[in-house]
């Protein structure tokens, strides 16, 4: 051990001072040697030499003083780090030789490694990242109901109840859904808050801890009914009550009730929907109290509120789960046949629904194999170029393979340029990637990925490079041992042929490779785009201009009482009478709306019996957007009416049995005939209206959701009230004049109305924010590829005509003229671009094929936007081509001859 | 071995615990320690400089050696090494080592 401890402590000295005392060590040496030297010569003037023979004696026996120095330094240990630095040295040295092929090098890689990170940390973040802040997010699932029509749909109380109670396999079931509530607290005033009615049981099937204080536990049901209580976000603490800790404890009040905080949820905790965070938590029981509800409701089976999350038993997999719950659902099916469907779904992995998952991991997917696509263009793209850059220094190395350097070191020399291009690229590659994660968290404003922090994804990043960096390496070094198998002879003779086979051919493959992968990706950006400048002329149907909506929440969330009819009628009864607001109009969703689902709507006289609809199998039907409207929202929108008439006011305010369908929707129920007079119906869980409603108009279609889909069809019903609690009051802002008012006006009806104005949302906008961003990005990538595979093309056309100087010059030397020979090399990478060109059509017919399942609304083979991308590159390789063309155009023959 | 051949190279292996046991009774310089393995091994082993040096403070590095400056006997500066208890231990270990060897190869080459 001590021996140990002598030689480490050794090795450390060593170290450091062949670090920081080289100087005093020399000298020593020096000294030392020195003295031997003089200590041997007087030893031969004593034995009777001459001092000069002696001196001379004493050298020779000594052997060379330089080379028993050089020997003596190189046990010294610091000899690897000297050797290293000075190799380092060199390799830069010789990079900065050649600035261009580093630039590019490190911009090419750079660009590979840092979007390919970018968009795996935009993937990650999204998808692979589990509900946050629970335990064992792996032993989570969620149930989701199917109705007969395919929909989603949530359970009923009692439902929630019954799965709990009889399930085996579960560890716990816990029951949730979210609404928005208007909060009062001193200390933040009147705030709109999400909030997340829970089961008693929620936390702690979630296996969540608080932050302070404490959660909900279960069995604790009495004690909240009699005092409401609540447990905030983390997140909702820090901000709107400055991370007050006396918050703990402290009363607020929703709706008027006073509820108390008796904890704050973990850092990063957002309740069981990833893409909805939730920033308050309150018991299930008393929700019926805050909203002045009936608290029967919460247990009528009919009703369905509640989605559920549940962990299963350690002992169980998914597959016992979704047996047992399926099976209890059948059951209960059976128990209450006349209340709804109870199709059930059990699904692995939380957070976010079916539909959700699927619609998120669109457009992330393109994204990604673009990425993929980049990553190989750009190591293609720095193979060649370091290719090319071998056959250049063939000499160099060569020479200094005569001057005595190993073959070894000329490898190592190789591997470490190499490095540090690949070093510079990374730390390039990090730059791009934090700019790109941070346009996406920028974008946030897009619907399907709100609600996510993006970080980079470090190990992303270390794949990544590590890829490169290996391509990187493996090219670079290849040359390095071609050339140490040559006879250095023939590398010094050797004219520009050299004996560096540099195997054009594979090369070439890289090159057409590359720009058959550009092309691929420019014909994809350039569709994405057409598609987006078409989407933005899209006549939405409707004038968009300063048109504004400002949600009206009433106080009591109670579904259509009496009283909340009254106070509509009241507010717009004064909303009329103000001349400055102009028209206003209730509606129960604006379009775009992105939150719509599709109903099936039926022809009166085919309307399904109650059987048929709970049939899972079933099918019938058309899908429609349901609104509900007041009198004046086509007039307000300038939508047309194209065939009857629009309602009156009093068939509004009756409900009358009546409705407007889009023009789509009559095409598609009726086509070619009249719907007017006819009947449809719409059978829907909220209440009987099975009634059929006559038709007395046609409307102009308007779009929905996206405006990439193509006109909505919509049922139009009288009287927003009767589908939204808290209607949408759209009116028209030009030059603002209009907003004040109306705010005043509702806020003076009650003291405690919440007026959301929403006017920061421009129609438009919403609906085409997802598209917008994958345009950006492809059209950023496409002209990265443009420029890649241009390098590409520049590359290997200048290392063609490097190899045929001679050729090129006798061709000068016996007559032809410079444009000849700009014409041959010009023609040499037209061809290398068709080819790549045709062997990349393929790829586009597939890539086109993709894009449109994942973009509806695409026209199906879009032929000017490939043929902008094929010119696009065509041109490209040919300016990529021309500066070595013009190279060897330039040629002097007598020169070139002469320089081999 | 031929009679008059000049002096056998020596193996690195050697020349280190040759050096060891040159140092083990006091500390020397260089000059000193080629003069000191030419006795002791009775004119058998010559080292020449350019492996004594290199030797000597690769020793050092090992933490076998340790040197200082000091004064010859000609009043010249000279380095001087002198063996640690590392060392020490380690002749003792070579040493052992030889011998055994030593005895094998004499057993080897004695039987016909």
């Amino acid at each position: 051990m001590q021996v140990l401890l002598a030689q480490v402590r050794a090795v450390v000295r060593s170290v450091r001072a062949s670090l920081f005392g080289r100087a005093e060590r020399d000298a020593g040496l020096d000294d030392e040697l020195r003295a031997f030297v003089d200590e041997l010569a007087e030893r031969y003037e004593r034995e009777g030499l001459s001092r000069h023979d002696a001196r001379r004696a004493a050298l020779l026996a000594t052997g060379g003083v330089t080379q028993v120095k050089e020997a003596t330094r190189d046990a010294w240990f610091g000899r690897h780090l000297r050797a290293c630095s000075r190799e380092l040295r060199y390799a830069l040295r010789s990079l900065r030789r050649s600035p261009a092929f580093v630039a590019i090098a490190v911009l090419t890689l750079g660009v590979g490694v840092g979007g390919a990170t970018a968009i795996t940390s935009v993937i990650s973040a999204i998808l692979l990242q589990p509900l946050p802040a629970v335990a064992e997010p792996d032993e989570l699932f969620s149930v989701e109901r199917v109705t007969p029509r395919g929909a989603l749909d949530d359970l009923s109380y009692a439902d929630y109840l019954d799965f709990r109670d009889q399930a085996t396999t579960i560890a716990g079931l816990a029951a949730y859904n979210g609404t928005p509530l208007l909060v009062d607290h001193p200390r933040t005033g009147r705030t709109r808050v999400w909030t997340s009615y829970v089961s008693d049981n929620f936390f702690s099937v979630l296996g969540v801890r608080p932050y302070a204080g404490r959660l909900f536990q279960s069995g604790e049901v009495g004690r909240y009914t009699a005092s409401p209580v609540a447990v905030i976000g983390y997140q909702l603490w820090k901000t709107r009550f400055n991370g007050d800790s006396s918050v703990v404890g402290s009363t607020i009040r929703i709706t008027e009730k006073p509820v108390t905080i008796i904890g704050i949820a973990p850092d990063g905790f957002v309740g069981a929907m990833r893409l909805h965070p939730m920033e308050m938590w309150i018991p299930l029981v008393t929700l019926h109290q805050i909203m002045n509800s009936a608290p029967e409701e919460l247990h009528a089976r009919g009703g369905a509120t509640l989605r559920i999350i549940g962990r299963r038993a350690p002992t169980a997999v998914i597959g016992d789960v979704r047996r047992e719950l399926t099976g209890l659902s059948a059951q209960l099916a059976k128990a209450y046949p006349d209340d709804r469907n109870r199709g059930i779904r059990v699904l692995e992995g939380t957070g976010m629904t079916d539909d959700e998952r699927v619609d998120v991991k669109r457009t992330p997917r393109l994204l990604s194999i673009t990425m993929l696509m980049l990553l190989l263009i750009a190591c293609a793209n720095v193979s060649g170029l370091t290719l090319v850059r071998a056959a250049a220094k063939r000499r160099e190395l060569a020479t200094r393979l005569a001057l005595g350097a190993s073959r070894a070191s000329l490898v190592r020399q190789l591997a470490i340029e190499a490095t540090i291009v690949a070093a510079l690229a990374g730390l390039l590659g990090i730059g791009i990637a934090q700019a790109l994660v941070h346009t996406a968290t920028v974008m946030k404003t897009v619907a399907w990925i709100r609600g996510v922090d993006y970080a980079l994804d470090w190990r992303a990043l270390g794949g990544a490079f590590l890829a490169t960096a290996a391509v990187a390496l493996l090219v670079a070094i290849l040359p390095a041992f071609q050339i140490a198998r040559t006879d250095i002879a023939i590398l010094m003779k050797d004219g520009a042929g050299g004996a560096i086979r540099s195997r054009p051919r594979l090369q070439r493959f890289l090159v057409i490779g590359q720009v058959a992968a550009s092309l691929i990706m420019l014909a994809s950006a350039s569709v994405l785009f057409g598609a987006f400048q078409r989407t933005l002329h899209i006549d939405p149907g409707f004038d968009a201009d300063g048109l504004r909506y400002v949600s009206v929440n009433l106080p009591e969330g109670r579904f259509d009482t009496a009283a909340s009819r009254r106070f509509i009628d009241e507010a717009m009864i004064r909303v009329r009478a103000d001349a400055r607001i102009g028209t206003v109009a209730l509606t129960s969703a604006a379009p775009p709306a992105p939150w719509l689902n599709l109903s099936r709507v039926f022809r009166g006289e085919e309307a399904p019996t109650q059987e048929l609809l709970n049939d899972p199998a079933f099918a019938g039907g058309s899908g429609a957007y349901v609104d509900a409207i007041s009198d004046d929202f086509f007039k307000l929108l300038r939508v047309p009416m194209l065939v009857g008439r629009d309602f009156t006011r009093d068939e509004v305010a009756a409900r009358a049995q009546v409705a407007i369908v889009s023009r789509r929707l009559a095409d598609e129920m009726w086509p070619h005939q009249n719907p007017l007079g006819r009947t449809i119906s719409w059978p829907t869980a909220h209440g009987p209206q099975r009634l059929p409603l006559r038709i007395i108009g046609v409307v102009g279609d308007v779009h929905h959701s996206t405006l990439a889909g193509g006109p909505s069809p919509v049922l139009y019903l009288p009287n927003a009230l009767r589908l939204r609690t808290s209607p949408l009051l759209m009116y028209r802002d030009r030059g603002g004049a209009a907003a004040a008012p109306l705010r005043a006006l509702l806020t003076s009806m009650k003291s405690d109305l919440e007026v959301d104005d929403l006017a920061k949302a421009n129609f438009v906008d919403d609906g085409l924010a997802r598209q917008r961003v994958v345009s950006a990005w492809a059209g950023v990538f496409g002209v990265i590829a443009l420029f890649l595979a241009a390098i590409g093309v520049y590359g290997i056309i200048a290392q063609s005509v490097y190899q045929r100087t001679r050729e090129l010059a006798v061709r000068a030397a016996v007559g032809a003229r410079p444009i000849e020979l700009l014409r041959l090399v010009l023609a040499d990478g037209l061809r290398l671009g068709v080819i790549g060109a045709i062997v990349g059509g393929v790829g586009v017919v597939i890539s086109f094929g993709a894009l449109r399942a994942l973009f509806a609304g695409m026209q199906a083979v879009d032929l000017s936007a490939a043929a902008v991308a094929v010119v696009a590159l065509l041109v490209a390789t040919l300016v990529a081509s021309f500066i070595p063309a013009r190279r060897a155009a330039l040629l002097n023959p007598v020169d070139a001859l002469r320089s081999d | 071995m031929p009679r008059d051949a000049g002096p056998t190279p020596l193996l690195q292996g050697t020349l280190d615990v040759l050096i060891l046991k040159a140092l083990s009774l006091q500390p020397l310089h260089g000059l000193g320690v080629a003069d000191r393995i030419a006795q002791i091994t009775a004119g058998a082993f010559v080292v020449q400089p350019g492996s004594l040096f290199p030797a000597l403070h690769r020793m050092e590095q090992k933490g076998w050696l340790d040197s200082s400056w000091g004064t010859s006997e000609n009043n010249r500066k000279a380095r001087f090494y002198k063996v640690t208890a590392a060392g020490r231990k380690q002749l003792g270990v070579e040493a052992a080592e030889w011998s055994r060897v030593a005895g094998a190869m004499a057993a080897a080459l004695g039987s016909s």
